[in-house]
């Protein structure tokens, strides 16, 4: 038993196709003018994941490398369980965190005070949680003097330090069993906040979390993992050590 | 994946969640100004006036005593049912990146807007209340009227939720139901009282709207008793459309994260 315990992300043999074509999601109007037409709908399928198989254990941190489009990212959402699998199992134990481009639903035309409490809602907290946790919150993003600005007012870079903050504040009741970060390391803060974010990473991983990062940043990836997947078009290209799959990556 | 929570625990994070993004969504509309409140008003009550003008001085006779009422309310719960269904039919792909970010209970978009709507309508139930008092009805009969609102929300929820859906499919859905509702205002005894015995009074046994109108205008102003049965029909309705809805809801809702 101990031994599956360990195991906090298990992926077996998940395959995920996207229909490409044009057809879904069109109009009425469209459809009836490609009826009339008899046009049939395109049918170009794009596969995102194909039979991929993987294992991590707690305190380990798996990375993930491949071109834009690779499938990457519909792998963590499928782990997140944002995305159903076509075929194959996920199975994940714990309390888990996926973090991608850090949006998520805060409005520009409400306060940050107020985008704190709305963000925490989203995440299923009660307001006396939140209330709790403001103050980390508020004081981890830097932010405290703009408390009351609207978020519209915000620059970019002060907006994904919010959102950072209260995400990492927020997306968890205590630290997470399983942390999916999607090109995430870097993004967007000034020097100084990255650092702190990387920070607050590293703490989350030694806290026993079983993570999966998905970075274009091979540097990163080599200075946090020991194993590595790379994908392309949803297949498995490599799965072995950093230095190995990076080195295939880039020679390919 | 903590999926295991017990249905309890879902709902209530449905219920929760729901409530929050009503509280913004009605902050962020009445921004800056209380005086935000006023557009809840605006719209049914230049509608009424222009119906009310046109109906005295253009066509004659087969008025209620309480035409003034009788026109309001029906423009009032027409405006719940169209305008929520309206708005819950964008709702999910407005709320696109953030369903790709994060799992939350979809569900609660949805519900979030029929609460908005119900949170809109207290304020016009006190145009309502100004009529009771203006035509010395009893001012009590308000209560059974927000019975006959809550079952009507439900019916509309239930509605909400199999629009909703489509709405992700099918990108122009909206149009579609822009025309729909404007029909439906026609269709539905709205501003006209359907002679009794007639083809459209039949007609108008076989549109659901028609049951709420009629039993709410009966509940405020008081002159006929409509038939139990008529209630029973409303009730079913709600129920079954809230049924249908949730299950039509819940059986497609993994996809959205990859349709929108």
């Amino acid at each position: 038993m101990a031994e599956t315990d360990k195991k906090k992300i298990n992926v077996k043999n998940v395959s995920k196709k996207f229909d490409g074509g044009h057809v879904s999601n069109l109009g009425v109007l469209a459809r009836i003018i490609d009826f009339i037409k008899g046009k049939k709908p395109s049918e170009k399928i794009i596969t995102a994941a194909e039979d991929i198989s993987f294992e991590v254990s707690s305190g380990e941190m798996l990375g993930l490398i491949g071109k834009n489009g690779s499938g990457k990212s519909t792998l963590l959402r499928i782990i997140a369980g944002i995305y159903e699998p076509d075929q194959g199992d996920v199975v994940t134990h714990g309390s888990l965190m996926y973090i991608n481009g850090f949006n998520f639903g805060t409005r520009p035309r409400l306060t940050m005070r107020d985008n704190i409490f709305l963000v925490g809602s989203i995440f299923g907290m009660s307001k006396k949680d939140i209330q709790e946790r403001f103050d980390d919150i508020v004081d981890f993003s830097g932010l405290r003097e703009f408390l009351d600005m609207k978020l519209y007012q915000f620059s970019s870079g002060m907006q994904t330090r919010l959102n950072f903050s209260i995400f990492i504040h927020c997306a968890s009741k205590k630290t997470p069993d399983i942390l999916l970060l999607d090109e995430i390391l870097g993004a967007g803060g000034d020097v100084d906040f990255n650092t702190k974010a990387a920070e607050k990473m590293e703490e989350f991983m030694k806290g026993g979390a079983a993570v999966v990062l998905a970075s274009h940043n091979l540097s990163d990836i080599k200075k946090y993992c020991k194993r590595v997947l790379w994908i392309d078009h949803g297949t498995v290209m490599a799965d072995g050590s950093a230095e190995e799959v990076i080195e295939k990556y880039n020679t390919r | 994946m903590e999926r295991e929570i017990s249905k309890k625990g879902y709902i209530d994070r449905v219920i929760a969640l729901s409530l929050s993004l009503t509280k913004v969504n009605f902050f962020l509309r009445n921004e800056g100004s209380y005086f935000g409140i006023l557009w809840y008003l605006l719209n049914p009550l230049a509608l009424f006036y222009v119906i009310f003008f046109v109906e005295g001085n253009v066509f004659t006779g087969h008025h209620t005593d309480y035409y003034a009422i009788y026109l309001l309310v029906g423009i009032l719960l027409i405006n719940i049912f169209s305008g929520t269904v309206s708005s819950a039919i964008g709702t999910i792909s407005a709320n696109g990146s953030f369903i790709k970010s994060i799992k939350i209970p979809e569900e609660s978009l949805v519900v979030s807007r029929v609460m908005q709507t119900i949170v809109s309508h207290f304020f016009e139930m006190l145009i309502i209340l100004a009529c009771l008092i203006y035509y010395h009805l009893n001012i009590f009969a308000i209560f059974g009227y927000f019975l006959v609102v809550l079952e009507l929300a439900v019916f509309t929820l239930g509605i909400s939720f199999i629009f909703a859906t489509i709405g992700v499919y099918v990108s122009d859905f909206g149009n579609v139901w822009s025309v729909l509702s404007g029909l439906l205002f026609f269709v539905t005894p709205t501003f006209y009282v359907p002679t009794p015995g007639s083809a459209l009074a039949f007609g108008s046994l076989f549109n659901p709207l028609y049951y709420y109108l009629l039993i709410a205008r009966a509940m405020l102003i008081g002159d006929s008793n409509p038939p139990l049965w008529m209630f029973a029909v409303m009730t079913a309705m709600s129920i079954t459309s809230l049924l249908i809805g949730i299950y039509y809801f819940r059986k497609k809702k993994n996809k959205f994260a990859e349709q929108v």
